[in-house]
């Protein structure tokens, strides 16, 4: 299902309006990259003092502490802080569980909209990608500041399979947007985004009706990214199982996204982002009040 | 085990897939796309047969319609319990016409079944199976199912177009009033009324032999075979000689739509025998027409008569086959004389005249009417024509057979005695009436003298219809107790097999009931080679053949009905079938609607 082009507009002023309020958490920890405004992780040319170490040839001779110079005879050089702009990964899943429901295709757009727009008033390079199971895509940044990268990208549909090799960049601010729902273990995924170090957050899009069964009584289940068919009687006691192990499934989720650092946060579909975004991932750190 | 009255009642099963279907068209009234399809199929993992049978198996109202239409089935079958004390005959009657050797597995078959039917319906049964041959004792009489299954193997449909009434009606007498009776045939026109019958026949484009005869000509020995074809359509065979081993060129034939086209040819030199055979069809009795070319017995003849009386029955005689007319002298088998009238004929087989009278005698002209007694000699001859001066003055004597009268006097007469040794006295003046002209004393007088030959001793070859009487010479037969074998090769090139003739047999001698050769040996020494030839088109028609069950007679279901009891139970299924139509609508308890 795609949602009108009237929704996709809707959420993507959704995501500005909650980029005014919030912010991606680029002051939670020491960066890396190009020169910016943002505290590096390395020996920079900021005010801010960091260290001090014995003067080493081809020192920059500013920086030698001239007064400890003098009480001492040694030469001191004296350390301040790099400021930088981190570089910012998004990779949205476009796969059919993400597109089969407007909500979900609207919170994707709103949450894609967010976190550039964030980068941007950040002065952080973004890099954007589009997946479907194995399927990588890039996205061009300006058609996602556009509106229209929708139609930049060509993914046919997958059979629903877990995502395969992602393009995180090492020390960048990582972000996957996926709602999760697809079978196998998460420890692939989560590995990924955590090496190389950085910051990796999961903002996850749930739909309130997927935590309860399908139906009641004897229907025919169509996948609604592999096509796949299966008729079932859904009794009660199914219908517990199934919520059961729905909730098991993000339980896992978030278990193992816990032991590799990496934040997860689930982001309801329902409601404005910026309310949203106001909950589970503003107390988790994933977003930052913008001062 | 019950046995059921009406059989149409299991239509109702058909009830089954239809509730099926209704029950699979509710279950595909609703669809839903997921996005978590793979946490149902952790959850439910079995194959989709078994999530299918998990709807069945839940499904209250589907089982209690399929437990409604399994009682209304039951009922509608009305089954009935067999009595104890109940017995039954089982009676079939195997149509023995040749004609069913094109259907003979079928006609098995067909048989096994009825058999397997009438299982069952009574506590004992006997089993009988007849074949329509009057000559053929029962193939199986008693109460073993299997050992009457086994019987029918030995049923082998020989004969011509026969009576089947007394058949049949040895089975209704074997029957009773407790059993059922079957005619197992392939033609509705061979059913009496009221007989309850299975036929397995249906039409087959069969052309065949109907007919041949082997004559002797100025050049040798020819043959002449009538074909026919059997159907409504022009038809084309070809057909060959086979001799020996050797086969002549095949030759076409084409008949128009029932046709019969006559085919001729000669033996070849020397050839005592041959085949003629028409290339086979789905009826292969009538395609091979073994031939034998002709070898009569030899019998002397001494004529002691003179003059012109002398000269007819010289020639009379040498125009039959095998006589050879020796001198006075000699001992010949058949003498021909003149007899006084108070003379003792010597014994032997002769013909008789009186004495002539002297020429001066008074003559008057009989004009009574001339009458044939019932004897195969005179029979269908026309003596009209015969003039004369009527009976002449031998006497006959004791036993001896009239054959012609005239007022109240007898002409001919028959002096009894064995076959080979019998007189026939002719008590008229020869010579002073029309008797040499007439054609019913010629063909009298050359009847007797076959009648002499056939009766004595020897070697003879001839062709025969297959199940024909073969005459045997009672000299033959008396010296030949428990030696005589027959032995017979098939036309169809089947194994030769030998047999030795039983005291039943030899009663009355008869070719193969097959077409093939066949020898008739008295130990070392053969008295007949014949050639047994498929004899009756008519079995040969299979245009009216067809395929129906008659089904069983009132009688046999009224017996039927005695030997069984109707289910006791019938009104409590009748009730629980309606309790059950009503509970599987009944609502379904907590989901407060109507089941599905």
């Amino acid at each position: 299902m795609t949602a009108a082009p009237a929704e996709i507009l809707d959420a993507r002023r959704a995501g500005l309006v909650a980029a005014q309020r919030y912010r991606l958490p680029f002051g939670r920890q020491n960066w890396r990259g190009q020169p910016g405004g943002w505290q590096g992780a390395g020996i920079g040319s900021s005010i801010d003092f960091q260290d001090h170490r014995a003067y080493a040839p081809g020192d920059d001779p500013r920086y030698i502490h001239w007064s400890a110079y003098a009480r001492t005879g040694q030469l001191t050089m004296k350390l301040y802080r790099a400021e930088v702009s981190p570089m910012v990964d998004v990779i949205a899943d476009v796969s059919g569980s993400m597109t089969f429901t407007s909500a979900k295709v609207s919170r994707l757009e709103s949450l894609l909209a967010f976190c550039v727009e964030s980068a941007d008033r950040s002065g952080a390079p973004v890099r954007v990608h589009a997946v479907n199971g194995r399927q990588v895509k890039m996205v061009p940044v300006e058609a996602v500041r556009a509106g229209d990268w929708r139609g930049r990208i060509a993914v046919t549909p997958g059979p629903g399979a877990a995502p395969g090799a992602l393009p995180w960049r090492a020390g960048a601010m990582k972000i996957f947007i996926s709602d999760l729902l697809y079978p196998g273990d998460p420890s692939g995924v989560l590995a990924a985004m955590a090496a190389g170090g950085g910051l990796s957050m999961v903002l996850a899009p749930a739909l309130a009706s997927e935590a309860a069964a399908p139906a009641r009584g004897n229907v025919e289940l169509v996948d609604c990214e592999s096509g796949l068919k299966r008729r079932q009687r859904i009794d009660a006691a199914l219908a517990e199982r199934y919520r059961e192990a729905y909730a098991r499934h993000f339980a896992l989720w978030i278990e193992a996204a816990r032991r590799r650092g990496v934040a997860v946060a689930r982001l309801a579909c329902e409601g404005a982002l910026v309310d949203v975004l106001g909950g589970e991932a503003r107390t988790s750190g994933m977003v930052e009040v913008n001062t | 085990m019950p046995v059921f009255s009406n059989l149409a009642g299991f239509w109702a099963l058909l009830g089954l897939p239809l509730l099926v279907a209704v029950h699979c068209l509710q279950q595909r009234s609703r669809s839903e796309v997921v996005s978590t399809l793979f946490l149902l199929e952790a959850l439910a993992p079995e194959s989709r047969g078994g999530r299918t049978w998990d709807w069945w198996r839940t499904s209250r109202a589907f089982w209690l319609q399929v437990l409604a239409v399994l009682l209304a089935t039951w009922v509608l079958t009305g089954p009935r319990w067999v009595r104890g004390e109940s017995a039954q005959t089982v009676v079939l009657v195997l149509d023995s016409a040749v004609s069913l050797t094109a259907f003979r597995d079928d006609a098995v078959k067909a048989a096994e079944a009825k058999i397997a039917a009438s299982a069952g319906r009574a506590a004992r049964t006997e089993w009988v199976l007849l074949t329509s041959d009057p000559r053929q004792p029962p193939l199986y009489r008693g109460p073993e199912r299997t050992a009457a299954l086994a019987a029918l193997e030995a049923w082998r449909p020989r004969l011509g177009t026969h009576d089947y009434e007394p058949a049949l009606r040895l089975a209704r007498s074997l029957v009773g009033a407790a059993g059922e009776t079957w005619f197992i045939t392939d033609s509705l026109v061979k059913v009496p009324p009221d007989q309850a019958a299975v036929s397995v026949g249906r039409p087959i484009a069969n052309v065949g032999f109907a007919g041949a005869t082997v004559v002797k000509d100025g050049e040798g020995w020819g043959w002449k075979v009538l074909v026919k074809n059997h159907t409504d359509a022009p038809q084309r065979r070809e057909w060959w000689f086979e001799q020996a081993g050797a086969r002549s060129a095949a030759q076409p034939v084409i008949l128009d739509a029932g046709a019969l086209v006559e085919l001729g040819g000669r033996f070849p030199d020397g050839a005592a025998e041959g085949m003629l055979v028409l290339e086979p069809d789905a009826f292969t009795a009538d395609d091979r027409l073994p031939m034998m070319r002709p070898r009569p017995k030899e019998l002397t003849a001494g004529i002691a008569l003179e003059g012109e009386d002398g000269r007819f029955f010289q020639k009379l005689l040498a125009g039959v086959d095998g006589v050879r007319v020796v001198g006075t002298g000699t001992s010949a088998a058949l003498r021909v004389a003149r007899l006084g009238a108070d003379e003792t004929p010597a014994p032997g087989a002769a013909i008789l005249l009186p004495r002539s009278v002297p020429e001066t005698a008074e003559r008057r002209l009989q004009t009574a009417p001339v009458v044939a007694e019932r004897n195969a000699l005179v029979a269908d001859l026309n003596w009209q024509g015969l003039l004369g001066p009527g009976a002449a003055g031998l006497r006959r004597g004791p036993g001896d057979e009239p054959l012609l009268w005239q007022a109240d006097a007898p002409l001919v007469w028959l002096r009894p005695g064995e076959t080979a040794a019998r007189q026939l006295v002719l008590n008229f003046d020869w010579a002073a009436g029309n008797a040499s002209r007439l054609p019913a004393t010629v063909l009298l007088l050359r009847r007797f003298v076959e009648t002499v030959r056939a009766g004595q001793p020897g070697f003879y070859a001839d062709n025969f219809d297959a199940g024909a009487c073969v005459p045997l010479a009672a000299r033959d037969l008396a010296e030949a107790a428990g030696k005589i074998t027959i032995t017979f090769t098939p036309a169809d090139g089947g194994e030769e097999t030998t047999r030795v003739a039983s005291p039943a047999d030899l009663a009355v001698l008869r070719a193969p009931g097959e077409a093939g050769f066949f020898t008739v040996n008295r130990g070392e020494t053969g008295l007949v080679r014949g050639a047994a030839q498929f004899a009756d088109a008519r079995q040969g028609d299979f245009r009216r053949a067809e395929t129906f069950d008659s089904g069983r007679g009132p009688e046999a279901r009224a017996a039927w009905e005695r030997a069984t009891r109707p289910d006791p139970l019938t009104s409590v299924w009748l009730v629980l079938l309606g309790g059950l139509l009503l509970a599987s609508w009944w609502p379904a308890g907590k989901q407060g609607g109507r089941a599905p």
